[in-house]
């Protein structure tokens, strides 16, 4: 209690940001009373059934496989040696950069019968070599390839010199290098495993572009519907209440396995040593590296540059400046103004050691568990009563900042997890002996919480620019007047069916997110 | 020092983003239309008139629900769909308002746009149906009803029922037949699918070319399209079908429009009625149908070669505001009979 009233004004600043954070949904829950109850009754006997059916078999069968996918990757680049290593250290990230959108249209038309497959097929006398993943399976083949580095990524990071003494102990003990990696290894990659699954879960929720294309009914797809369809927002909230519910299950499930296997850092931490692989062992281990990045990464992006080749593309040539300026400043102020909200609040938690704080450092990263479509009205309704009730002369609507504001809503989670990991392992001690000292709060944060945080800080920066680079729906419904992104543009011309003038905008996203990727990867290496 | 710098480069970036809206000559304008053509067309308008054309484009329902919630506040002047229903469900929820425009009346034609002033046709499209000779006898199909036919189990593909112009043939189908027959119809085409639906209309094109199904029915400007694609694969697939411009010996084949309405709050009412004026001139319209391959509403102006040659339009004569009256039962229709 001293304690917080000796901080009161660190609480107050943190304290308001949250709720800051929270007020457009307190709008949105508004709604739910108004909800239409012929909608709601024909939602629920009609729809509901299958959105959660689809919902529940898309976000576990993506799950089961970036788990798998992700996890062998990692375990491969990190313990192993092996031709090419080094190389796909990196090329196993770069699908990060691709969006679940574009991976979608790029897969169908890659496999469609005016597709590249099936021509090259007819070519050689085959009619019909055309396989048709616009389905279940092959939503959830697309997603997984494209989803796989963030189970990937986060293993990577824990594998990399952590638990190198237990290694070591298991081979003191005699035991065989299978019985280590089953029996102490994978254990202790658990948390790593479910976080990165987790990410993966929450991208799959919010990705809207290839599940409508692909025609899969699921509870992202249900809200818009029920909303912008058949203009029933308290329906549509309710959807979304009950996806945050689910969310809610997953997130709990995540933590408790969390805290249930929590690792005790090992204090030696050197590099790990790695396994030379030989032979026929190696050449699998190349190839299988080669198909994952070649599938991933290497087909979806080589089939826009096949588009590229007959695609007018003057028009978007002539914008290209403007929207590539776009979409990196928007990355840019939503990474800055989300690092501000995300590092004062944990802060803040990490001072005062109390129930207040802890509420206040997670209630930030709610709006990554709810659809950008919903933080979208959201924010309008805010803005709104704003501009009508409090002052006009703000003129909110349609700003900018409530653009930015919206990404900080929804991205803040992403950058949590990496800062919440990290502030959490060190700064408890060295915060206690700080306040025994009697240091200034202002110092503590600026000379030993700032420092420690520093590689989580840039993690988490790096995450949000790549998050916010592929935004789609909050930037389609929130922008201001003249307003394009790559991403916006890139959806805009598949939206009208000219897949072939999308590649260019499509390509620039996936080559501008390339450069926080090849960040990322630096960081985890070192 | 290095936080200065930061919060400055923020406000820097978030000012620096947004164009005036204030100034005195502009026009704002939502729009779900968002080809090239018309970023062409409002630059020329913005050299005849001197008025800037500001833009925010995004799905009809998205603005729709934005101009809604924005309220007073909302700075468009102009919405425009793709889709009537749209513009007829923006209309009930009291976001536009009437104009009276005497070139407007002349230039458009009475059935294309409101009687009260509310909204205008900038351009017609038909949804028709395609299929493949071979393996369809051309006599078993000539309307919408034959596609619940019995006789074709296993051989229709269509996109989802989220798509609005799949919305817009289902209500005029209501409209005409009533909700019972609607309700058979969608059961029966359901019954038909050769595989659940999905994909865009070139999808379904493409569908019926790799003899996936037999039959489809898609938007004429997609068809002119594909006939002019830079994808000669596409072109091949566009060749190999048939159209067949529905119901042409009863009630007409079904269209819809893209339109406009003047927004109810609209700071610079009377820019936006000078762009409507100028997006319905006869000239503006053969450059922006045309481009498009969309039917003019300007009735001096031909459509382009392309369509024409797809065959003759003889339009459902049906008020285009049906489509959106029956907008909301044909969605719940689609939910029922297992149309995702």
């Amino acid at each position: 209690m001293e304690l917080i009233k000796k901080r009161f004004g660190w609480l107050l600043i943190a304290g308001t940001l949250a709720a800051l954070l929270l007020v457009p949904f307190a709008f949105l829950l508004g709604a739910i009373g108004k909800a239409e109850p012929a909608v709601w009754q024909h939602v629920k006997e009609t729809v509901l059934g299958n959105y959660l059916l689809n919902t529940l078999l898309l976000i576990l069968a993506t799950g089961v496989a970036t788990c798998f996918l992700g996890t062998t990757m990692a375990v491969l680049v990190s313990l192993f040696s092996f031709p090419g290593k080094r190389f796909f250290s990196v090329a196993l990230l770069l699908p990060l950069a691709l969006p679940t959108y574009i991976a979608g249209y790029a897969f169908s038309g890659l496999t469609s019968y005016t597709g590249p497959i099936h021509l090259i097929g007819r070519a050689f006398g085959y009619d019909g070599v055309h396989a048709d993943i616009m389905n279940a399976a092959g939503l959830i083949f697309v997603l997984s390839v494209a989803l796989y580095p963030y189970v990937f990524a986060t293993v990577r990071v824990a594998l990399q010199s952590r638990y190198n003494s237990y290694l070591e102990s298991g081979q003191s003990l005699g035991m065989s290098f299978k019985a280590r990696f089953f029996r102490v290894l994978l254990p202790l990659m658990g948390p790593a495993i479910a976080g990165g699954v987790f990410l993966v879960m929450m991208e799959v929720l919010n990705d809207y572009g290839a599940m409508k294309y692909f025609g899969i009914p699921t509870f992202t797809m249900g809200i818009f519907n029920t909303w912008f369809g058949m203009g029933d927002l308290g329906s549509a909230v309710r959807l979304a209440l009950m996806l945050f519910a689910l969310v809610g299950v997953l997130s709990a499930l995540e933590r408790w396995y969390t805290r249930r296997f929590r690792v005790v850092e090992s204090t030696r931490s050197r590099k790990t040593q790695t396994i030379q692989l030989r032979g026929v062992r190696a050449t699998i281990a190349t190839l299988s590296a080669s198909l994952i990045f070649i599938i991933g990464f290497v087909a979806p992006c080589s089939y826009l540059v096949w588009l590229l080749v007959d695609a007018p593309f003057t028009q978007v040539l002539k914008e290209w400046p403007n929207l590539a300026k776009n979409s990196f400043l928007s990355a840019l102020a939503g990474a800055v103004l989300i690092l501000a909200v995300v590092l004062i609040t944990q802060f803040v938690r990490l001072l005062l050691r109390s129930k207040i704080g802890f509420a206040i450092g997670k209630s930030i990263s709610i709006g990554y568990s709810i659809p950008g479509a919903i933080i979208a009205v959201g924010v309008l309704l805010f803005s709104s009563f704003i501009d009508t009730r409090l002052t006009p002369s703000l003129a909110l609507t349609g700003s900018m900042i409530m653009l930015v504001f919206a990404y900080t809503i929804r991205f803040s989670g992403v950058a949590y997890q990496p800062l919440h990991a990290e502030s959490e392992k060190r700064s408890a001690r060295l915060f206690e002996a700080a306040q025994s000292l009697q240091i200034s709060t202002q110092r503590i944060f600026r000379q030993i919480y700032l420092p420690i945080s520093s590689p989580g800080i840039r993690l988490a920066a790096i995450l949000v620019i790549i998050d916010v680079l592929k935004e789609l729906p909050l930037t389609l419904i929130l922008r201001p007047f003249n307003f394009s992104t790559l991403a916006t543009k890139a959806f805009e011309y598949a939206d009208d069916e000219m897949l072939a003038r999308a590649a260019l905008p499509a390509l620039s996203v996936i080559a501008v997110g390339l450069i926080p990727v090849l960040l990322l990867h630096r960081l985890l290496r070192n | 020092m290095k936080r200065t710098f930061f919060i400055g480069l923020t406000l820097l970036i978030i000012t620096s983003c947004g164009t005036s809206i204030k100034n005195d000559r502009v026009v704002n304008v939502y729009s779900h239309r968002h080809y090239d053509i018309d970023r062409e067309l409002y630059e020329n308008f913005e050299r005849e008139t001197g008025i800037k054309v500001n833009v925010v484009s995004s799905g009809a329902d998205e603005l729709i629900v934005r101009l809604k919630t924005e309220g007073e506040n909302a700075s468009a002047d102009l919405l425009i769909t793709s889709d009537a229903s749209r513009l007829y469900r923006a209309h009930t929820e009291g976001l536009l308002q009437p104009i009276a425009s005497e070139v407007i009346e002349r230039q458009v034609p009475p059935h294309l746009r409101d009687h009260e002033g509310f909204w205008t046709a900038l351009t017609v499209r038909a949804r028709v149906i395609v299929y493949a000779p071979s393996r369809v006898v051309e006599d078993s199909l000539r309307t919408y009803a034959d596609l619940a036919a019995p006789r074709f189990k296993k051989r229709i593909v269509a996109r989802s029922s989220s798509n609005e112009y799949n919305q817009s043939l289902l209500a005029s189908i209501i409209a005409h037949e009533g909700e019972d027959a609607a309700e058979q119809w969608v059961r029966g085409v359901v019954s038909n699918f050769a595989r659940a639906p999905k994909g865009n209309d070139r999808d379904q094109v493409k569908a019926i070319a790799a003899g996936e199904g037999d039959i489809a029915f898609v938007n004429t400007y997609y068809l002119a399209k594909m006939l002019n694609s830079d994808n000669e694969a596409e072109r091949d697939a566009a060749k190999s079908i048939k159209t067949l411009f529905p119901n042409a010996n009863d009630r007409g084949t079904h269209i819809n429009i893209s339109g406009a309405g003047v927004a109810k709050y609209a700071p610079n009412k009377a820019h936006a009625i000078q762009l409507l004026e100028y997006l319905t001139r006869a000239d503006v319209q053969s450059r922006f149908a045309l481009a498009n391959y969309e039917y003019p509403v300007h009735p001096d102006v031909e459509p382009a070669d392309d369509l024409l040659q797809l065959g003759e339009l003889r339009a459902d004569t049906l008020s285009i505001k049906q489509l959106g009256a029956f907008n909301r039962q044909a969605t719940e229709l689609f939910n029922r009979g297992g149309w995702n």
